[in-house]
């Protein structure tokens, strides 16, 4: 994870970055590992979470 | 992640998230706990040459969580899709620095910001700049075929986030990035609210 923006919805939840680069042709033949569990919902969705749709 | 709940419930969740976008689409004043729109922008520190000459209404509407920009550059000529891309501000400054030999997707789930999103287009300058109505979870694109894709406090309303990353990476051209920027938890939910389907959508 990049850092937090200070965009907070709720006590419980704030905006945050995250950069990832798909592995280039031989590097690997594997699907990258999904690099967003820690900023796609956390165990449960947090009160007023909704954000977006920019 | 795997989040167990019942088909009804991800019907429900998925309504009431569109039901909820569809209102955003008119204006996002009042929706958010957090500075949105022009506030928003400069919070977030988007360059302001980048926007100062887009509809003040699509402006307006902006209700993303941070900048996806600040995380890496958008070359000329690049393919972008902004997943998630609710009446478009971040598929406009994308189409800029895409520049003429690019080209820009959006994609939202919510018809209406999908409507809007096209009508903000059609008074801009970029004819690199497309918008359709598509999950996360089922991208309409083949593989490979995007630069760079961005998405901005979309990925924490999608029910089945494994399948989105993998979209996400599916349509990604090797070596190609995704610069996202996302609602996180920083703090243990009360008991009371744990486990709320209403969570998704208040």
């Amino acid at each position: 994870m990049a850092g937090y923006t200070g965009m907070k919805s709720s006590p419980y939840t704030e905006g945050a970055l995250v950069f990832r680069e798909k592995p280039a042709v031989g590097l690997s033949q594997e699907v990258p590992a999904p690099t967003v569990e820690s900023v796609a919902a956390p165990p449960e969705p947090s009160p007023q979470t909704q954000s977006g749709g920019s | 992640m795997t989040i167990d709940l019942t088909d009804q419930e991800k019907s429900l969740i998925r309504e009431k998230v569109q039901e909820k976008y569809a209102q955003v689409a008119a204006t996002s004043a009042g929706c958010f706990g957090y500075p949105t729109g022009v506030a928003g922008l400069r919070q977030l520190g988007y360059p302001e040459e980048l926007w100062r000459d887009l509809p003040p209404a699509l402006l307006e509407s902006f209700c993303g969580v941070g900048n996806p920009f600040s995380l890496g550059p958008v070359h000329p000529g690049d393919a972008v899709l902004d997943l998630g891309c609710g009446v478009g501000f971040d598929a406009c400054v994308a189409a800029r620095l895409a520049g003429p030999e690019g080209r820009v997707v959006g994609v939202d789930i919510t018809p209406g910001m999908v409507t809007r999103a096209w009508e903000f287009s059609m008074v801009l300058p970029f004819r690199n700049l497309s918008f359709q109505v598509a999950s996360a979870e089922k991208l309409p694109f083949p593989p490979q075929f995007f630069d760079v894709v961005i998405s901005n406090g979309v990925l924490n309303l999608v029910i089945d986030k494994d399948k989105a990353a993998e979209e996400i990476f599916r349509v990604l051209k090797p070596s190609g990035h995704l610069l996202l920027a996302d609602m996180v938890l920083v703090a243990p939910l009360p008991p009371e609210r744990e486990n709320l389907i209403e969570n998704w959508y208040q």
